[in-house]
């Protein structure tokens, strides 16, 4: 390489790596803030005193959370949502993503199916009709309320699909030489390519789970049930301030803490902080793409 | 739309009888209530009807209805209790053989309100719950609740008639009880009283405000001459958030101009007309004008929702707040956390001219209890009423149904009420006692925010919020003792115009006013009236006298 | 023949199976609520029995005052958002594909997805802060600059770009994300080939890494044109304020404030349908347009 190109690459990197550093920073400085503000004092933090560092260092609002037996037993909950729920998404947008990634000379039907699931995300008959139908199958209260509905992720699919066309023809031909049926092509050869998509859509799908806290208001009749981030929501307040009634002003005053609204925030990133770079691993570079041609 | 009532004759004279029989007990009251302008009625001789049904009647066998609830995080129970089971389930069970099963529950009121309207888009009604003003209103469209008014005549008692009768006007629509009326706190819980930092004015040597004129003046100094003496150009007047009227509220500076924004008010001519379009408001709205310029008021208020406001006050930055009784609470002990030598006093509301001003009060009535249309007993709502009025009004046990061990069994009742004046009663009450040194006369209520004030009194800033709160509700016991207190004369339930219009007018409204404080010009307030009136405002006008000659009858 | 050849695709069919059934059971058989756009819904009656009033919830919606003001602030903001937030992580996950160094490039991924976890409730408050005229930073930063202070929650003029640019800020990271798995997928020969020909980065760039990633750029770019009437109430109603009405009320927030007044399920529905039949319409086209003209299926 000649010796000017490496200079404009050397001045490239340093730009962009600046450029990256600065925006991430950009980006985290609100976490660090509503970090900071979680272990300051109530006092401290309701004067917007506090920016990035904690002001009267406390944990009381991580005590005020975690001593709740509520709080423990949401997160159970909604540790049963994620697993099941990602399990059984992921296996059925396997399903559905591969058929639906052949050309429609090699599956019939194939649009058709792909606008039937299309039309789901853009169509939907609203709140109500939802509610009932999940009640009258007996769902209501049950860890199944939470999984079943959203089991199929259209967006998910979609993405998938996208990456199985992108996987080179001659993997099916090749399978199919070697007398391996549609399941085996799928399960010996498409899956194992596929582990960086495949770790997106993990990932998108815990959060997704783990931050869904609608259903949970609503399918769930006590309590008791809620998964984490409906348990949590009680603890934000209202915005609405003219429409309390006397309990509830009560209420405020007692809760009403932005200590314990970030204490709230940032239990609900922590786990994807945690989960996302273990996942990471799996976005790697040319993952074996290599072995067809062998 | 409107079905006429096969026995619509019946219905007034009854509901006249029931006027009637309100009016001779009203000096009994707990707390003073006056009646609201429904009393009165000329002509009508029948004598206050008891009811010809025993009000605590038992049930034999028992039986279940079906309820849903709110628990919000404030209410507490002793080890091995919950909703479903303390002192008042088994009262109720015992006394009246009801037991109450909840399909569902909650635990901040605003998931119960969209749980509540899942509930009632999909009819999937309990036997017995509690709604909101407009979902009363929805429930009534839907035909979905029973007339109470047949049950309420049998079934009420005395002191039930007493304390609810002036209100089943907010419960009555197209002339049928459909809900008891939850009659709130409203005294000390929403009107506005004007909290003044004193130390403040300590510091730069001014009086106690008289009058509106004072405040103003006292606005001025508290912006411009460094009243928390840090030699920073950092404070300011009075406290505002973008929405005008929510928390902090700017509705007490209106009211001292005579103004009552948001309010129904009886004019020269005995009609009833919309409080946000007269005159008085435009004058108020130009002092406004001027303190924002003159930055006496947050330059930035229009973007700033109250937990943003609130940052203004515990920072101490602000001198005048206005809110009601227990603003101390939150944000006020916020401050005093961390600024100790932070005072505040609270003020009537403070005339602009010789006339007195008078609070604006709104309607009591926000929460009513219904039920469903088709229960086999629907008379159970009226006798857990009268069971929980005479518990707590007159066959009073303190031991079980007063705050004891940390927790309010007050809360626990789904069917309760109080009056408009019920803590403003405590205050006062509590006030003599720590005159006299002697709490033997207060009721447990009172005595905890009697002790409470004791232990500030010797030097825990924690509860100074309960000592001016206290004081703050004696303050507007004055005001309720020499009619300074101006109720929204429409309690009726939501009319037809108004659902469909209001939310245009209230953003028309919200639009006016704050581009007139922010530097617009003020003669567009005539404009905003032209507006208002076009867009649904003279319907609403003419729907409100309408009921208003109606319950004139 | 044809039979066999239905008999090899039906493992296919087969495995549709499941998420079909599922897809039906709770997406198509709600979808019988979209009825309820065209009645007078009755809580009592149900959707079955209440009364038909064909588009009448519509007319009701097209006649509210501020009405055209609203629809246009919704398709403005939103389709500046859909720009904005194709082109944002686009650029990042190329410039994140030429960092080496895998730790940078690692924390650089994971940080920029944080701001997807914030609720506009706190960065509304957030926002509020850094956006003051008086003391908010950006502001300061300006006067640096010797420019005026801006109030861009107040200001009409500005705030609609508040709104594009504090959301692409929140959700960009996302789309690296996506990006960046897509990247992953580029035949790395493609590139060796290339340098063997002489293409510097940038060239290799344009030839290579975009057409590599082109089926995914496309079909987000198709989806996210469903979105076009979605202005994002969570952000709007936390920033809004009324000195902003005429540029940031949009669709869902002016029905928001409708509801709570007067819990009006069959105009919401009305609305709702309003704007499936609108995405519906876009996806669709751009879906036929690029299989007309390119022969592609975009999914």
């Amino acid at each position: 390489m000649a010796s000017r190109s490496s200079k404009s690459r050397m001045v490239f990197n340093v730009v962009n790596y600046l450029f990256l550093m600065l925006m991430a920073i950009l980006c985290v400085l609100p976490l660090i803030n509503v970090l900071a503000t979680s272990l300051s004092s109530s006092s401290a933090a309701t004067a917007g005193q506090v920016t990035f560092w904690p002001v009267e260092f406390t944990l009381k609002s991580y005590e005020f959370m975690l001593n709740k037996p509520e709080f423990l037993r949401s997160v159970w909950i909604t540790v049963q949502r994620v697993v099941l729920g990602t399990v059984v998404s992921m296996g059925l947008t396997l399903l559905i993503a591969f058929p639906l990634s052949k050309t429609s000379s090699r599956f019939r039907f194939r649009t058709l199916y792909v606008w039937l699931f299309v039309f789901t995300i853009l169509f939907n008959g609203g709140l109500v009709p939802w509610y009932l139908t999940i009640r009258n199958l007996g769902l209501l209260d049950s860890i199944w309320a939470l999984v079943l509905p959203g089991a199929v992720p259209v967006f998910n699919v979609i993405l998938l699909i996208n990456f199985f066309r992108g996987l080179p023809r001659e993997l099916d031909e090749a399978a199919l030489i070697d007398g391996a049926g549609h399941w085996g092509t799928l399960w010996r050869i498409y899956v194992p390519l596929s582990l960086p998509a495949m770790a997106t859509l993990v990932l998108l799908t815990v959060v997704g789970h783990w931050n869904s806290w609608f259903d949970g208001l609503i399918l769930m009749n006590s309590p008791t049930n809620y998964p984490l981030s409906t348990y949590l929501q009680t603890v934000i307040v209202s915005q609405n301030l003219t429409t309390l009634t006397a309990d509830q002003m009560k209420d405020l005053a007692e809760l009403s803490n932005r200590t314990v609204q970030s204490a709230q925030i940032f239990l609900a990133a922590l786990p994807i902080l945690l989960l996302y770079p273990f996942l990471q691993k799996y976005f790697v570079k040319g993952l074996t793409l290599g072995a067809v041609k062998g | 739309m409107k079905k006429k009532t096969p026995s619509k004759l019946l219905m007034s004279v009854l509901m006249c009888t029931l006027i009637l029989g309100a009016c001779s007990t009203a000096e009994e009251n707990q707390g003073n209530i006056t009646p609201p302008p429904t009393e009165g009625a000329a002509g009508e001789q029948t004598e206050a009807a008891e009811g010809d049904q025993d009000p605590l009647g038992k049930y034999e066998p028992p039986i279940t209805i079906t309820s849903i609830r709110d628990v919000g995080a404030s209410v507490k129970f002793v080890e091995g209790e919950s909703i479903d089971n303390n002192d008042w389930t088994r009262e109720i069970e015992e006394a009246l053989g009801v037991k109450i099963k909840n399909e569902w529950t909650t635990s901040s009121g605003e998931q119960y309100n969209q749980k509540l309207n899942v509930t009632i888009a999909s009819n999937q009604l309990p036997d017995l719950f509690v709604v909101g003003s407009t979902q009363l209103k929805m429930l009534a469209d839907g035909d979905q609740v029973e007339d109470l008014t047949q049950v309420y005549e049998a079934y009420a008692s005395p002191k039930v008639r007493e304390l609810l009768d002036p209100y089943l006007q907010s419960a009555t629509i197209d002339g049928k009880l459909l809900a008891i009326p939850n009659v709130s706190s409203v005294l000390a819980g929403t009107s506005d009283v004007i909290w003044v930092r004193t130390d403040w004015l300590t510091n730069l040597g001014l009086a106690e405000p008289q009058t509106m004129d004072d405040l103003l003046k006292i606005a001025q100094a508290f912006t411009t001459q460094d009243p928390d003496q840090n030699k920073k150009d950092d404070t300011f007047g009075i406290a505002a958030e973008k929405g005008l009227f929510g928390y902090p509220s700017l509705t007490g500076f209106f009211n001292g101009f005579h103004a009552y924004p948001n309010s129904w008010i009886k004019n020269d001519a005995g009609e009833l007309v919309f409080g946000g379009i007269q005159p008085e408001v435009k004058e108020a709205l130009g002092v406004l004008q001027e303190l924002y310029k003159t930055g006496q008021i947050d330059r930035e208020f229009g973007v700033k929702d109250t937990t943003k406001v609130n940052e203004s006050v515990t920072s101490g930055k602000v001198g005048i707040w206005i809110g009601p009784t227990w603003a101390p609470f939150f944000p006020l002990q916020d401050l005093k956390n961390n600024v100790p030598e932070s005072e505040w006093k609270a003020f009537p509301i403070l005339s602009i001219d010789d006339q007195p001003a008078k609070a604006q009060m709104p309607n009591p009535i926000s929460n009513f209890f219904t039920v469903k249309k088709g229960m086999a007993h629907p008379e159970v709502v009226v006798k857990l009423m009268n069971l929980y009025v005479d518990r707590s009004f007159i066959n009073t046990d303190f031991s079980r149904f007063g705050a004891h061990d940390g927790v309010e069994p007050w809360h626990y009742p789904l069917v309760q009420t109080l009056n408009p004046d019920t803590d403003i009663v405590y205050a006062v009450n509590v006030e003599k006692a720590i005159a006299d040194n002697n709490a033997d006369s207060l009721v447990p209520t009172e005595k905890e925010i009697f002790n409470k004030i004791t232990k500030y009194q010797a030097g825990d800033n924690t509860f100074w919020a309960d000592k001016v709160v206290n004081d703050a509700r004696v303050v507007i016991s004055e005001q309720w003792k020499n009619d300074l207190i101006m109720a929204d004369q429409f309690v009726g339930a939501p009319t037809e115009t108004m659902g469909a219009k209001s939310a245009a007018l209230t953003k028309l409204i919200s639009e006016a006013y704050t581009s007139i404080i922010m530097g617009g010009d003020i003669n567009t307030f005539d404009e905003f009236v032209t507006n208002w009136n076009t867009l649904g405002g003279s319907d609403i006008t003419a729907e409100v006298n309408a009921w208003y000659a109606n319950t004139q009858k | 023949m044809k039979f066999k050849t239905y008999f090899s695709e039906l493992p296919l069919h087969l495995m549709i199976l499941p998420g079909l059934i599922t897809v039906l059971i709770f997406q198509y058989i709600p979808m019988a609520g979209l009825t309820i756009a065209f009645q007078k819904f009755h809580p009592v009656k149900g959707m079955f029995n209440s009364d038909w009033i064909g588009l009448d919830n519509f007319k009701y919606v097209l006649a509210m005052p501020d009405f055209g003001q609203v629809l246009w602030n919704t398709v403005f903001i939103a389709v500046m958002k859909i720009i904005a937030g194709l082109i944002a992580p686009i650029v990042v996950a190329l410039l994140l594909n030429e960092v080496r160094v895998s730790a940078f490039k690692r924390s650089v991924q994971t940080l920029i997805y944080l701001p997807h976890f914030l609720s506009w409730v706190i960065l509304g408050g957030v926002l509020i802060n850094i956006l003051s005229p008086s003391e908010g930073i950006v502001n300061q930063f300006l006067n640096m600059l010797g420019l005026e202070s801006v109030f861009f929650l107040g200001d009409n003029s500005v705030f609609p770009f508040v709104l594009v640019f504090s959301d692409v800020w929140k959700e960009f990271g996302f789309g690296t994300i996506l990006y960046l798995a897509a990247l992953t997928g580029v035949n790395p020969a493609l590139y060796e080939a290339a340098v063997i020909d002489g293409a510097n980065r940038w060239k290799q760039t344009l030839h290579i890494t975009i057409p590599g990633i082109f089926p995914i750029i496309i079909l987000l770019a198709t989806l996210s044109l469903g979105n076009v009437l979605n202005a994002g109430f969570d952000q709007v109603f936390n920033l809004y304020n009324s000195s902003v009405y005429k540029s940031g009320d949009i669709l869902d927030t002016y029905i928001y404030r409708l509801l709570l007044d007067n819990a009006q399920f069959s105009v919401a529905t009305a609305v709702g349908l309003f704007k499936s039949l609108v995405s519906f319409a876009l996806i669709g086209l751009s879906y036929v347009l690029a299989y007309r003209f390119a022969n592609y299926r975009i999914f």
